[in-house]
């Protein structure tokens, strides 16, 4: 019940202070730059810069965050003289880019406020809705779930998808600007961006934006035909070997033959 | 410069992967063994998922064992009758294994269960190169006699429908041969092998096959096996990357060209000894890292 009245506090909370006319002063959404990012093969990690106006006397929030994806966990533990996989969960509704910036300390946000824009450090709303099952009828214990979610947040920091990035966006000018992070392993599709002006504890005004991360080229075709038509693109796959084989050892025999003639 | 890999869904630098590959290529150009067994071990030790480096090291050994039975072959040294026997089970132990694949990748256990075959047969084959290496070494100017007649081959003399082998100049029963294929066919698909490395052995101490024409025999059965998993791979499991594939064989092509440039100016007990010592090398990184508590104690699984 408690945690219920503290939800609908943050909603009204939320809806009060981002209230229809809060939007940026510009009203025309976020410059987002790139609006699509592509991963081709020499795809390396990328950034997207993302700017605004900034209303007047108000710290910038940024929260960056994908759909929520299905993935698979593996607890390991000692078996005899081994550590191997002991239990394996299957995880969903959990997002696998959950991103911060500010332009202040996120310690200025009270609680009900991080809580109802999701501009919270320690993930907890990037975490709410997640759903672990275990399978097989195995119970997943709340310590195991934290356990779970803890090292989830771990693996995405450590793969750049989950970032808290305080004091990094820039204001001047009556404009903020933050670089966002697309790192290698980001899920295609559309990744939303949300900024919120936040005055004396309140949203003055909050804006969105998206862009999109697709794959290009060579990787895309591969990935499009891999999902879809295994045998095809096993098919592929053997015939581009037998051409690659073939180049090299004509190659490497014309090499060969060059090298004798000159002895 | 990195590369990005579609399948492993990871990028990784241009120069590593060929590098991996070059070395790799280096020795099985410098010791003459197919070096599969030691690309899908180096793959994971590098960080791509074992399903992927396993399905993609096999992709790769498509065309190093097609270029290997074009030039066998011109030499006499391909029994085709022998390999196709061998090759109806490795086509069904193939299949079964791929499956088996996804029936572990499932239970969360594909990783421990393909690094344990690895141990094992790391052991196994760099124990035995060894010892017969130091042997060798110790014997030196003594010219080694044939291979004494060993248990395995009496009893495989012993099974029904023995047939004759001209080429091999062999006799021996087509229901071991399909055995010997179909436990080749679930390393392969298991492990990312071309299967050479168990087949050789087998083929020169336990049937008795001369060994120019051993290897000839091995390279051409390794050619199906290798195309059929790759397949089952990529329509069962859709873990082939051909793009570390290409990389992987480029990079082995070159290296094996070098190795077999230097083999020539060292002597093969030596060089038997030198490698035994690489494949127990690896073998005891690799279970070190199976008796070590992980770094994390919960990682993604599922092949990611």
């Amino acid at each position: 019940m408690r945690r219920f009245v503290a939800l609908l506090t943050a909603l009204l909370l939320l809806l009060f202070a981002a209230a229809p006319g809060a939007a940026f002063a510009s009203g025309g959404g976020l410059d987002v730059t790139p609006e699509t990012v592509g991963v081709s093969l020499t795809y390396a990690g990328s950034r997207v810069r993302v700017s605004g106006e900034v209303p007047a006397g108000t710290d910038i929030y940024l929260k960056v965050s994908s759909a929520p994806t299905r993935v698979t966990l593996k607890e390991m533990g000692r078996k005899a003289v081994f550590w191997l996989g002991v239990k394996q969960v299957e995880v969903k509704g959990v997002p696998k880019v959950y991103q911060l910036y500010s332009s202040a300390p996120f310690a200025r946000l009270k609680p009900e406020l991080a809580a109802a824009t999701g501009i919270d450090p320690s993930y907890a709303v990037a975490l709410r809705d997640a759903d672990i099952q275990a399978g097989h009828g195995v119970q997943v214990t709340p310590a195991e779930r934290r356990a779970f979610l803890g090292a989830l947040v771990g693996i995405y920091e450590k793969r750049g998808l989950y970032t808290v990035a305080e004091s990094s966006v820039r204001v001047e000018d009556g404009r903020f600007t933050a670089d966002v992070s697309v790192p290698p392993g980001v899920p295609q599709g559309e990744i939303g961006v949300t900024a919120y002006a936040v005055r004396d504890g309140r949203v003055v005004a909050r804006d969105a934006g998206v862009f999109r991360v697709q794959s290009t080229g060579l990787v895309r075709f591969i990935r499009q035909l891999a999902a879809t038509d295994g045998p095809d693109y096993g098919a592929l796959a053997v015939l581009v070997a037998l051409a690659a084989g073939t180049v090299v050892g004509v190659g490497f025999s014309y090499l060969e033959r060059l090298a004798s003639k000159t002895h | 410069m990195d590369v990005f890999l579609p399948i492993a869904n990871m990028n990784l630098s241009i120069m590593l992967v060929l590098g991996l590959g070059g070395v790799v290529g280096f020795l099985s150009g410098l010791f003459g063994v197919g070096g599969g067994f030691l690309l899908s071990p180096a793959l994971m030790m590098a960080g791509v998922p074992p399903a992927v480096a396993t399905a993609s090291d096999t992709n790769q050994i498509v065309a190093a064992s097609v270029s290997g039975t074009v030039a066998h072959s011109r030499a006499g040294n391909v029994d085709f009758k022998l390999g196709a026997i061998i090759l109806v089970g490795g086509l069904v132990g193939g299949t079964l294994g791929t499956d088996v694949v996804r029936y572990l990748r499932a239970l969360g256990n594909f990783d421990f269960v393909v690094k344990m075959a690895y141990v094992v047969m790391l052991l196994a084959v760099g124990a035995l190169m060894l010892r017969e290496s130091l042997a060798a070494l110790r014997k030196k100017g003594q010219r080694p006699g044939g291979p004494k007649p060993s248990r395995a081959r009496e009893l495989a003399n012993r099974l029904p429908w023995r047939m004759h082998f001209p080429t091999s100049g062999i006799e021996c029963s087509a229901p071991a041969l399909v055995l010997l294929g179909f436990i080749i066919g679930v390393l392969a698909a298991l492990m990312g092998v071309g299967g050479g490395f168990i087949m050789l052995p087998v083929m020169i101490y336990v049937l008795g096959i001369p060994t120019l024409k051993a290897v000839g025999t091995s390279v051409f059965t390794v050619v199906f096996t290798a195309v059929n998993v790759t397949m089952a791979q990529a329509t069962v499991n859709g873990t082939v990357d051909v793009v570390l594939a290409v990389l992987l064989l480029v990079g082995s092509a070159v290296g094996a060209q070098f190795g077999a440039l230097i083999s020539r100016r060292i002597r093969g007990s030596q060089l038997r000894v030198l490698f035994s010592l690489i494949v127990l090398g690896v073998m005891a990184k690799m279970l070190v890292e199976l008796v070590s508590k992980p770094g994390a104690l919960v990682v993604l699984g599922g092949g990611h």
